[in-house]
């Protein structure tokens, strides 16, 4: 009971932290606006407010929630704390459908080239052919580890398959795609927003909707079997979460490293728990708010160019990972 | 879930498909049309209170990439009134630094307001007013600052399309400013590249100087043609160089590999039909081209750094005798090279380059503009 007090504090303190991380990355952008902008009628910066940094804004807090999410799912589902939102390969799918997009576009019908979703349709379809392949194989190995390793093999083949697709491409569309890789959050303006924003709240709702099967999963799954939890359909069902979560932000923004991998362990580290009633939203928050940091650190540069999200997000995640890894050590 | 996730993605093609149909057309017939010799990639017609451009798919032949209607009177009706372009422009953003020197013989230079990756930039006037703060960086050409665009709001913006598929000018069609396309590279001769120099000008209502600009050049270069052709020997030639196990030699019908065939060089894949590079290995560059008289378009400034590269190099006759030729007479330390700008609208200029390199008799006093024989 004397838990609860501390817990709601700091569900405050996180969701302010978020709403103060939005505000600033809606003010601050690769031109300084005055602080009169945002209220005034300017149509220029109006336009860059409306249209560029408030959907970008939005996409950095459903991103950072999301790949957090499905990271907190995959280390539940493998006991593993390094898995990450991509560990089944979905990243690698989304790039290889990507990939083959611009890279081989030659050979696909024209009116799928001109339509301005064929790069999101291709990642959607890359991701969601290597998690088919995914998880009709989780129906035949019983151990989770197994699973794992065929995520990451099939990740590996995807990128296997890229490497043999830039091997002969042009090097313009080879920048193209290498520009994709990078990740950005600002690609996704109000029309794609319409179609990411439904497809990860289906995942973040069925995410929350099994966490007690995922805190079941927390003891083993033969401990979990005792409860009267169905292996099979859980994994089954946190499977279609991260595809929808992991799956639909990578199609949007490209892969964003390591925040997937690291925040769940700062959300644990913080409200010192892993009952999932808590980790669930502690990590949306504390996605979101990392993601809108890295975002604004991406803007540091001042003379026109940005930052990759992507390599922003590494080198914020990979030292937490570093850190968490340490501090294990220590402690056994 | 899986069958929710179907159905949604049915739902996303099906939207996608509607969206294509949009092509807006136009019945009339315009009462001119500018004569292009060599460009494929554009149109100009003139209609009675417009000019319109058409740019042509560069991978879809036949296909419309984009459709411009210029008018003076921002009053005038045209088909489609977000295609509008005033002209003459006042300013005007640039990614692509192959596009400045158009603008330089045209004398438009002094309007353009905003480049990409500036640091990149030979062209003397346009280093200068960006250093001196009167030109903005819009950052990287294929992730171009939306957000300055839209600060700096250029009359319109010039770009190059570099695939079929190109997520950033989808990004930049969102500022709502004109795109231009100006595909200049996509262009199979340098004649055609140079040609260009039309679509450029009919934004500045120049079309009459471009026209005799661009004739008078492509008079020298077929000139030059004509004596590089006549001469006795054929010199055999070899280009690019090995890169960790691929040697990119111009295709047969590539702007480098018709430029070898028109000085007057016996060029292996002369006959191949590519229109890019051929990805080779080391092997069979070896086998072909060991003993050819000439190394042309070398991918570094010396010798030594060609040994460098490669020490396997060596074993071409060319190198062997130092008859090696690059594009790097006229470079900055930061890495900047004019002829990846000027020379596109210099044309003339780099055939006679190459006529140096291959018939030195042909031109006995001949200083070379772009092209030097590394040391």
């Amino acid at each position: 009971m004397n838990r609860l007090p501390k817990n709601t504090l700091l569900f405050v303190g996180l969701i302010l932290l978020t709403a103060l991380l939005f505000l600033l990355d809606i003010a601050f952008g690769s031109v300084r606006l005055p602080l009169e902008a945002l209220l005034s009628d300017n149509p220029i910066y109006h336009e860059i407010i409306f249209n560029f940094r408030l959907p970008k804004a939005l996409t950095a807090v459903i991103t950072g929630a999301s790949i957090s999410v499905a990271g907190l799912l995959m280390q539940t589902l493998f006991r593993n704390p390094l898995a990450g939102p991509y560990v089944l390969g979905v990243s690698s799918g989304a790039s290889l459908g990507v990939a083959i997009f611009l890279l081989g576009s030659s050979f696909l019908p024209m009116h799928f080239i001109q339509s301005g979703w064929g790069l999101v349709i291709s990642a959607i379809l890359g991701g969601v052919f290597v998690l088919l392949l995914v998880l009709g194989i989780s129906f035949r190995v019983r151990q989770a580890v197994s699973l794992l390793i065929v995520g990451i093999m099939f990740g590996q083949i995807a990128g296997s398959l890229v490497t043999i697709l830039q091997n002969s491409s042009n090097p313009d569309s080879l920048k193209l795609f290498v520009v994709w890789t990078f990740g950005s959050l600002s690609a996704v303006s109000w029309t794609y927003m319409q179609v990411m924003l439904p497809l990860v709240a289906i995942g973040l709702v069925l995410a929350l909707t099994i966490q007690k099967s995922l805190n079941g999963l927390l003891l083993g799954e033969n401990y979990a079997q005792g409860l009267g939890i169905n292996i099979v359909r859980t994994r089954f069902l946190i499977i279609i979460a991260v595809a929808l979560l992991a799956g639909t932000t990578t199609a949007f923004t490209g892969p964003i490293a390591f925040i997937g991998m690291a925040v769940p362990h700062l959300v644990r580290g913080l409200f010192r728990t892993s009952n999932h009633r808590i980790m669930l939203p502690g990590t949306m928050l504390c996605g979101a708010s990392l993601l809108l940091l890295c975002d604004l650190a991406t803007q540091l540069p001042s003379d026109g160019y940005t930052l990759p999200i992507n390599a922003i997000s590494a080198l914020v995640g990979a030292p937490i990972i570093i850190w968490i890894i340490l501090k294990k050590r220590s402690n056994s | 879930m899986q069958k929710l996730f179907f159905y949604l993605l049915v739902v996303i093609i099906g939207c996608s498909c509607g969206r294509t149909a949009q092509q807006t057309t136009d019945e009339q017939t315009p009462d001119s049309t500018l004569t292009i010799s060599y460009a494929t990639g554009f149109k100009l017609d003139y209609f009675p209170h417009y000019k319109r451009i058409t740019v042509f798919n560069p991978w879809q032949k036949g296909k419309i990439l984009s459709t411009y209607y210029l008018v003076t009177d921002k009053n005038t009706q045209t088909p489609d009134a977000s295609q509008t372009v005033r002209v003459p422009l006042t300013k005007l953003a640039v990614t692509s630094c192959t596009h400045f020197e158009f603008l330089a013989v045209l004398n438009k230079l002094h309007t353009v307001t905003g480049v990409c990756t500036p640091e990149l930039i030979y062209n003397e006037t346009i280093a200068t007013a960006y250093a001196e703060g009167k030109i903005t960086s819009l950052g990287d050409a294929f992730n171009t600052n939306i957000e300055r665009l839209l600060i700096l709001q250029p009359d319109a913006l010039m770009i190059a399309s570099y695939n079929q598929q190109d997520d950033n000018a989808k990004q930049l069609a969102k500022s709502r400013i004109p795109l231009l396309f100006n595909n200049e590279w996509t262009e199979q001769s340098l004649l055609g590249r140079a040609e260009w120099i039309k679509f450029v000008a009919a934004f500045y209502n120049k079309e009459a100087e471009a026209c005799q600009l661009f004739d008078a050049m492509a008079e020298r270069y077929n000139v030059a043609k004509q004596v590089a052709q006549a001469a006795q020997e054929k010199p055999t030639v070899l280009a690019g160089g090995n890169f960790k196990g691929t040697w990119y030699m111009p295709g047969g019908q590539s702007y480098m590999g018709r430029l070898f065939v028109d000085a007057g060089a016996d060029y292996f894949y002369a006959n191949d039909t590519t229109t890019g590079s051929l990805p080779l290995n080391f092997e069979t560059v070896l086998n072909q081209f060991s003993d050819a008289d000439i190394w042309l378009n070398a991918p570094v400034a010396t010798l030594s750094e060609l040994i460098n590269m490669d020490e396997r190099h060596k074993l071409f006759t060319s190198a062997q005798r130092g008859e090696v030729y690059g594009f790097w007479a006229r470079t900055k330390p930061s890495g900047a090279n004019d002829f990846w700008e000027s020379a596109i609208v210099h044309p003339d200029l780099v055939l006679k380059d190459v006529i140096w390199a291959l018939h030195p008799k042909l031109l006995p006093d001949y200083t070379p503009t772009y092209l030097i024989r590394l040391k």
